[in-house]
């Protein structure tokens, strides 16, 4: 059966009927989907930014922590996930490209396929 | 209630000499009750032979699927959005974060379309169709989300003693190893149980499925499946392929009649053709 | 017999995948599902169990607070994400079917349909592991 793994396609058909923002990224980190209340959350469409990698989508929401130092890219919760695939919580602050600032809860988990393939990982978040 | 089928096909219209039996324009089907009202389930291509409703009618519901380009690239050519005397209700799956209006107005505003939805004559009224069970003129209607990629309701009608599930684009064995093992735990099983007539998704052959695993759609064996599990009075296999011509078609629906012995009647669906429901029958005229 | 709602069906799709324990509850607070991964990781069989109200769920994991004090079901994250419609974030005490003792760390979110619908809660946990703190920024 061609086409991408089946865990990939309900990940997504569920997130986009769910009010839950929800980020996903690939193997290696580069941004593979979010969906609609992440958009509203974010401050940017997905069809904006398209499937980047995990260097350049890192930086598009200028992240810190709470003594507000800047992450870097590999620090961010679902860049560790995906890395070291285990669960990661974080909270962390972004800045919207309106200017304005959010702080998020999140949660990261590593992505698996059943039959072990690596898919990368999620992110379910929300405003703190 | 009258059910008539002005656009079938799924996908992309598909108007060619091959098409003309089953049709080539894309979804749409009017109900009409017994008291006079009209209600469109969808707006595809085929709502463009819609312009005249007759006298006495001044409110025309369109339910509105899913907003996918095959499901409401007819919205533009719609004439009773141009009767300033009309009032128009479109219904459609709701949303967290953009109303119905922002979200068709993606398309019915520049540069993909010269007229804007502020623009249109008529009494324009734009509603996210709750969830679950509603009024209308002339119709009970309940709606729910089904399994297709993004916000997809289907539609269950009861009016004049029948029932009329709509579902023209639906994947409910998406990742379901069991498929009807539970009905519980079928997507859509709920909106089509018991009905008299069930319009559904049947896109595909157990061959192409495969390689559109998570495009959202049925298989013809798989939608024979459900409408026997559900017990319906008939099933209008709809939403047909753009590549499958009328000869195909109909080697296909025959192929899936003689698969088993099924308990309901089969009526695949076909333009301008049209069902009447009633407490017992469904006629075809 | 009503289908359960469409985002609940691709959730148990999703997670009978997924190699992370999850459970499902939907909004009458019933347990109307738990993965494989968490029939390993605690010995149970959701075929035997079936669907149970959440509030029988003290009496399979035996819950604790994480300072090992009682904590009621109401107090459990589920029920507190079901309840309050927030998110929760929680480091808790469960038991296996042995009884062994199992410190994990939880994130259980209500399930919102987009059309404002609370559909039910959903959870994920995992055991801690104290040789690898969950990063915290």
């Amino acid at each position: 059966m061609s086409g991408p793994p089946i865990e990939l396609l309900l990940l997504k058909q569920v997130s986009g009927y769910l009010a839950m923002p929800v980020f996903l990224v690939d193997e290696d980190g580069g941004l593979e989907y979010y969906n609609e209340p992440a958009e509203e959350l974010l401050g940017l469409r997905y069809e904006e930014t398209g499937q980047i990698p995990l260097e350049v989508w890192g930086k598009l929401w200028a992240p810190t922590d709470a003594e507000g130092r800047q992450l870097a890219p590999d620090e961010l919760p679902v860049a560790v996930a995906v890395r070291e695939r285990r669960p990661v919580l974080g909270e962390v602050s972004i800045r919207r490209p309106d200017g304005s600032h959010r702080q998020i809860t999140i949660t990261a988990l590593p992505f698996e396929a059943a039959d072990g393939t690596q898919l990368g990982a999620f992110a379910l978040f929300w405003e703190s | 209630m009258k059910v008539t089928f002005w656009g079938t096909r799924g996908s992309l219209p598909s108007p060619r000499p091959g098409t003309t039996r089953y049709g080539g324009n894309t979804s749409c089907v009017e109900v009409r009750t017994s008291d006079g009202s009209v209600l469109l389930l969808d707006a595809g291509s085929g709502i463009h032979r819609l312009a005249d409703f007759g006298p006495g009618v001044t409110r025309v519901d369109v339910l509105l699927t899913h907003l996918h380009m095959d499901h409401i690239i007819g919205l533009g050519f719609f004439g009773a959005l141009f009767q300033p005397e009309l009032e128009v209700h479109i219904w459609g799956p709701p949303s967290a974060t953009l109303e119905l209006r922002a979200r068709l107005s993606r398309y019915l505003s520049p540069p993909l379309f010269p007229v804007r939805l502020t623009d249109l004559p008529c009494k324009l009224m734009l509603h996210d169709a709750p969830r679950g069970t509603f009024d209308l003129p002339g119709a009970s209607v309940t709606a729910d989300l089904v399994c297709h990629p993004g916000p997809t309701l289907g539609y269950r009608l009861e009016a004049d003693g029948a029932t009329l599930t709509y579902i023209p684009d639906h994947e409910p064995a998406l990742g379901d190893t069991g498929f009807l093992s539970s009905k519980e735990w079928t997507s859509g099983f709920s909106l089509m149980t018991g009905a008299d007539l069930l319009i559904h998704d049947s896109q595909y052959t157990d061959e192409e499925y495969p390689s559109h695993v998570g495009w959202g759609h049925s298989t013809i064996s798989q939608t024979m499946g459900l409408a026997e599990a559900a017990g319906v009075g008939t099933l209008a296999p709809f939403h047909h392929d753009p590549g499958h011509n009328d000869v195909l078609l109909d080697r296909l629906f025959s192929t899936a009649l003689e698969s088993g012995d099924w308990s309901f009647e089969f009526s695949p669906a076909r333009e301008g053709t049209t069902l009447t429901l009633g407490r017992h029958a469904t006629v075809r005229s | 017999m009503s289908a359960k709602a469409v985002e609940l069906i691709l959730l148990r799709q999703l997670l009978s995948r997924l190699p992370l324990p999850a459970t499902l509850v939907d909004a009458d607070e019933t347990v109307i599902y738990f993965n494989p991964a968490t029939e390993r990781l605690l010995g149970l069989d959701w075929e035997t169990m079936g669907e149970r109200p959440l509030s029988y769920l003290p009496e399979v994991v035996n819950p604790r607070q994480s300072d090992d004090s009682a904590m009621g079901v109401d107090d459990m994250p589920l029920a507190k994400a079901l309840h309050e419609r927030r998110p929760q974030q929680y480091r808790m005490i469960i038991h296996d079917s042995q009884g062994i003792r199992r410190r994990i760390v939880t994130t259980a979110i209500p399930l919102d349909g987009q059309g404002g619908t609370l559909l039910g809660a959903l959870n994920f946990f995992w055991e801690e592991n104290e040789a690898q703190e969950p990063v915290m920024p």
